[in-house]
């Protein structure tokens, strides 16, 4: 971080936004400096989404002005935005799978040669010195499908950079990434800073932002919160700013003990063709049993493969002491296990359709006999919606909600199943604090009733907070039980990242 | 993946009037036909309007109807069977060779000839939902050969065919022939499944999400199979009764098929990716096809210049619902 | 995770390939004719000799019924070994590349029935330069370098269905209406054969409908043109699916005996129509003609010893007939019996 003030490069004024019936935002200011890099906090429906769509030129804002360099500019369209030199970085990749990094950096721009013939010799160099820029060790030749999702990053970043961006939004760029693969994206972002390049790091994850930003600016309900040195302000008092209350992970003092003889599921030497080996665990009715680990380690696959969703190679599955043959995911219900996918738009969500359809997907049996009883499953899911909070009823389709609503939705899925077995996979992902409070009560509260809660998560201050036994995962093999008089999130990471490891069994 | 804060921002969904009345495709269709049947009725007062044409026109697309049935639930699966025009052909054909050369009864001939085109749809299935070949080379691959079996079984048609058979394909009862008898029940039976079961819905999330519908403990693969299967015991009893109504099991018969009731079920409503449509759509986008055919050929215009309007009529018709929407 | 995309999509995309290949490799299977025994008391032994048929819809089951058995008829008789390929459906591509492999084979004489004349002038200027004589069948592309076209004139065929339709309403007035491929280049001439006999005649033909070679379609068009026409006395049909479904459109309508219909080709399913009273007259073409004098006019070129100078070739006179036409007939219910009956 420079000691002088650098110049101002993108500043925002008086930004207002409404949509029908939605105020998006109201008066809010931003300054990103060259070479800097500026996070952006808020939770879901705070407005980060709107103001970002207006730097990319989407749409004008109802107020308010933008000036890059200090000149006035007002973008009609994304490309007048990505000519400005502004570029975003979606979750969803922009990228042409099939094609190469070459090409995709250099998408319709390619340099050619006489009769408009691509010049492919050239086209490589000059994405080797783009890679080379900010020091991506890449081929230029593999194709895009063919690289890690981290990589299909480190290719978007570059394609921006070969646009001669210089501000780049990044939008929770490290939810997929490994630890390595994050500190190699931090390098990256280090070489734009010195560059000269903007940066708008948005992200819920605090110690990143602590870690790599300069300056942050909190958005809360469409309004502007403040903008602040990373220096000056501390965790707590910028979630209060992000959720107008006080708040913190309760560690859980007392775990939950274990009342029945019998374990209600137990994993006896599991493997799959691929990367599960010889996973043994026990879990217990009335308890929350987290599976930490690194991405990669196998845990969804775990959960799937119980879930009778992924073949397995070997190994029982018991529950309640009886062995059960679970073949698919219908089975598995049948034999009371629940499941909340890890990627809910993907594998969860039946985005199109209504509250009501997907409320009721796992449990159609309950409305009506052969016919389908609409109106009741309407009106329960109504129910369940208001139960559990969940702010938007009049959603045509499920995908116009926010990322907490949506999960709250595949919660209420499951509840109506009401699965003696509960398998969630990273619940809390990619919803706002509000919104993961209340699904932590929840998990809470069933375990209280007498669930089984198999907790999957990578954020490891909620394993901490909600699990009464803690089980960690590396690389397809079970590496062994955190006890909870030294579970601590470094004791956790050093498990799940170091080879060296104790008993599997637990 | 978290939510990302940027995905693109959707247009705002059409608007519900007071009473949930919505722009549907289908409310758009009944009103675009309604329009022409006037212009027809004004246009021509003493042919279009009678109950001769009207029957001409039902027993001309029922076929098409029954098929047409079948197909949606395989759209709304999120696939389709190219097959099902080879498939007409093929089951008419092998019926027809029962009953003359194998000298069968028809009692006997035409629940064969069902179990063959149940059979046939069941290896479509297999071929789909086990196998994971992509529908559309799966069937197409089908359709070649059930059209070489047609032809090499019925070279160039099976006349003769006993009258206890034919009869079947063209009885008239109140004033309305067996085909359109057929498409009646089939529909109506078909829309009370599809609408209201719980087994018929379930189609409807493989559609939107085969994954998620998966997770949600639905048996995808075996309801795929059974949507094959059913599209092809329509396709079979279609052809059969075609074969019937003519008295003749042609081998060439059916020929193109396939794209015109994939046409109609998705100007009914449904989409290519799964999720959408319905049997009164299909009906709607059937019937809608064979109403602009008949009206041209009422007004005389050249066969050129019929494609082209049924093309523009066709885009119009299924761009239409998205246009209106989005304008309030 | 994403990770198992890729390598999934891969591996389906080349069993989808694969799948592909086969089924369009068995589709355009060809078959072989037997291998002709030299016929006893020849003096020469041609069994060598190639002669291919090539066609697109190679399959059709009117080929199957009387071109091809009338070609290996002629074989057996000559002594020469025949082929019969083409694709199985409408590729105009794949039938051009057909005809490119069947030239490269050298065979020593190729009948093409070309379906569409431009897309075949240039295949058969390679078949000439190569020294392969070739005729036309059924569907002729004059302005090729063929030798021959042996086939149905159809401007005959559309006088003689005129004639037939003319007869049936003798002194009527009133519209007649003509279904066919009414793009293709021989319903338009059969068209225009039909119509200078009728208008004679002082009835009314409507323009043509396309019946997209389907009864079904054809009964769809005919029983529409049927309700839009009060003044509708006859309906003919073009091509071989025509009759079936104007015959079915008029049983249908309950209008037999008030509308004459007439159609071409008569095969059994024609003959019944005659039978049953729905059809007045059906045209028939004498295909068995088409190959059987097709192969005898490239075998006399390969063999014949008259010549019409001392080199032929080079004085640019061609050694065989320029058009065969092989002529039609009508089938009533005066003659339909003897057709119905076992050849």
């Amino acid at each position: 971080m420079t000691a002088s003030s650098p110049a101002v490069l993108l500043r925002a004024q008086g930004i207002s936004k409404t949509f029908p019936g939605v105020r998006a935002l109201h008066q809010v200011n931003l300054e990103v400096r060259s070479g800097e890099v500026h996070a952006l906090l808020g939770e879901n429906g705070a407005g980060k989404s709107t103001l970002m769509h207006i730097l990319a030129g989407v749409f004008p804002p109802d107020e308010g002005s933008l000036h890059i360099d200090g000149k006035a500019v007002s973008f009609i369209s994304p490309q007048a935005a990505q000519a400005a030199g502004v570029a975003m970085v979606f979750q969803e990749r922009s990228l042409a799978a099939p094609l190469s990094v070459a090409e995709n950096v250099f998408f319709g721009r390619q340099p050619v040669g006489r009769w408009g013939v691509i010049d492919r010799p050239r086209l490589h160099r000059d994405t080797l010195a783009v890679l080379a820029e900010l020091d991506i060790q890449l081929d230029p030749h593999n194709a895009v499908e063919d690289l890690a999702p981290a990589e299909q990053q480190m290719v978007e970043i570059a394609k921006a950079l070969s646009l001669k961006a210089r501000l780049l939004v990044l939008d929770e760029p490290t939810s997929t990434l490994t630890e390595t693969e994050t500190t190699t994206l931090f390098r990256v972002i280090g070489r734009l800073r010195d560059r000269g390049v903007g940066i708008i790091y948005i992200s819920h994850r605090m110690a990143e932002v602590f870690k790599m930003c300069d300056r942050l600016t909190v958005l809360r309900d469409g309004e502007d919160q403040g903008t602040f040195e990373v220096g000056e302000i501390s965790e707590e008092q910028l979630i209060s700013r992000m959720v107008g209350r006080e708040f913190c992970y309760r560690q859980a003092e007392q775990v939950r003990p274990v009342t029945a003889p019998t374990a209600a599921l137990e994993i006896q030497g599991l493997s799959d063709r691929t990367l599960l080996r010889d996973i043994n665990f026990q879990a217990h009715a009335g308890q929350i049993t987290a599976l930490a680990g690194l991405a990669g380690s196998g845990r969804t696959e775990l959960a799937l493969a119980i879930f009778g969703a992924r073949p397995i190679t070997a190994g029982r599955i018991l529950i309640h002491g009886r062995p059960v043959s679970i073949r698919s995911p219908r089975e598995a219900i049948r034999a009371g296990i629940g499941y909340l996918p890890e990627d809910r738009k993907e594998a969860g969500l039946f985005l199109e359709m209504g509250l009501a359809p997907n409320f009721g997907a796992a449990g159609l049996d309950r409305f009506g006999c052969w016919w389908l009883d609409d109106r009741a499953m309407e009106e329960q899911a109504a129910a369940a919606a208001t139960r559990l909070r969940l702010m938007n009823l009049r959603a045509q389709s499920v995908h116009e909600l926010s990322g907490g609503n949506q999960q709250k939705i595949m919660l209420a899925r499951w509840l109506l199943v009401q699965p003696p077995i509960f398998i969630v996979d990273e619940p809390t992902r990619g919803i706002d604090i509000g919104a993961k409070m209340e699904v932590h009560e929840l998990l809470r509260k069933l375990a209280d009733d007498g669930a089984t809660v198999i907790l999957i998560s990578s954020e490891l201050p909620e394993v901490l907070s909600l699990a009464d036994r803690i089980l960690v995962m590396r690389e397809g093999r079970l590496a062994g039980e955190i006890p909870h008089a030294q579970a601590t999130e470094e004791s956790i990471l050093r498990l799940a990242a170091l080879p060296h490891s104790t008993h599997a069994h637990a | 993946m978290p939510e990302s804060t940027s995905t693109p921002i959707n247009p705002p969904a059409p608007v519900t009037r007071k009473g949930g009345f919505r722009l549907t495709r289908e409310t758009v269709l009944l009103l675009l036909m309604l329009a022409a049947i006037i212009g027809a009725a004004v246009a021509f007062p003493r042919s279009f309007p009678t109950w001769a044409n009207l029957t001409a026109l039902l027993r001309n697309m029922a076929l098409d109807g029954v098929m047409g049935c079948g197909m949606v639930v395989l759209m709304v699966s999120g696939v389709f069977d190219l097959s099902v025009g080879s498939m007409f052909s093929m089951v008419g054909v092998l019926t027809a060779w029962m009953m003359t050369s194998a000298g069968l009864p028809p009692v006997l001939a035409i629940p064969a000839g069902l179990a063959i085109a149940t059979l046939g749809g069941i290896l479509n299935g297999w071929m789909v939902a086990k196998v994971k070949v992509n529908a559309l080379i799966a069937t197409l691959g089908t359709m070649q050969v059930f059209r070489g079996i047609a032809v090499l079984v019925g070279g160039p048609g099976i006349a003769n065919l006993p009258p206890q058979f034919s009869r079947l394909g063209q009885t008239e009862w109140l004033g309305l022939q067996s085909p359109i008898w057929l498409l009646l029940v089939v529909a109506v039976i078909g829309q009370f499944l599809l609408a209201r079961t719980r087994f018929f819905r379930k189609f409807y999330y493989i559609g939107a999400n085969p994954k998620a519908a998966l997770l949600s403990g639905i048996s995808v693969e075996h309801m795929q199979i059974f949507a094959f299967a059913l599209m092809g015991l329509l396709a079979g009893l279609a052809g059969m009764t075609f074969a019937a109504r003519v008295a003749t099991a042609t081998s060439t018969s059916g020929d193109g098929a396939e794209l015109r009731i994939i046409t109609a079920v998705i100007l009914g409503g449904a989409s290519l990716s799964g999720g959408r449509g319905t049997v009164w759509g299909t009906l709607a986008g059937v019937l809608f096809i064979s109403l602009i055919n008949n009206i041209m050929i009422f007004a005389r215009l050249s066969p050129e210049w019929q494609s082209i309007i049924i093309g523009c009529v066709l885009v119009i018709a299924v761009g239409m619902d998205r246009f209106l929407g989005r304008k309030k | 995770m994403k990770q198992n995309r890729p390598q999934h999509s891969r591996r389906s995309w080349l069993r989808n390939m694969a799948l592909a290949g086969s089924a369009g490799w068995l589709a355009s299977c060809r078959q072989e004719a037997p291998q002709a025994p030299a016929a006893p008391g020849t003096k020469a032994d041609y069994s060598n000799e190639e002669y291919v048929w090539i066609s697109p819809h190679a399959n059709l089951p009117l080929y199957k019924a009387h071109d091809h058995p009338a070609l290996l008829v002629a074989a057996k008789e000559l002594g020469v070994k025949a082929t019969i390929t083409g694709p199985s459906t409408l590729d105009m591509g794949m039938f051009v590349s057909m005809i490119e492999t069947t030239i490269a084979r050298r065979p020593s004489g190729i009948l093409i029935s070309a379906w569409d004349p431009s897309v075949v002038i240039a295949p058969i200027a390679k078949a000439f330069e190569a020294g392969i004589p070739v005729v036309t069948v059924d569907v002729d592309a004059p302005t090729s370098k063929r030798l021959t076209f042996i086939g149905t004139n159809w401007f005959d065929l559309g006088v003689r269905q005129g004639e037939a339709m003319a007869k049936a309403l003798a002194g009527k007035k009133g519209k007649i209406a003509l279904l066919g491929l009414t793009e293709q280049y021989i319903d338009q001439q059969a068209f225009a054969g039909f119509r200078s006999v009728i208008e004679k005649a002082g009835l009314t033909p409507m323009e043509p409908q396309h019946d997209k070679g389907d009864s079904a379609v054809a009964a769809r068009v005919a029983s529409t043109i049927i309700q839009s026409t009060p003044d509708l006395i006859g309906m003919a049909g073009f091509d071989s699916e025509s009759g079936p479904g104007i015959g079915l459109a008029v049983k249908e309508a309950g209008k037999i005996g008030q509308i004459v219909v007439t159609c071409v080709d008569a095969e059994p399913v024609h003959l019944n129509l005659i039978k049953e009273g729905v059809v007045t007259a059906a045209i028939g073409q004498k295909r068995e003609l088409f190959t059987y004098l097709g192969l005898r006019v490239l075998f006399d070129v390969n063999h014949s010893p008259l010549k019409f100078t001392a080199n032929d070739r080079k004085a640019g006179v061609s050694p065989a007939p320029e058009v065969i036409n092989t002529g039609s007939y009508t089938v009533t219910r005066e003659n339909v019996d003897v057709f119905l009956k076992p050849a």
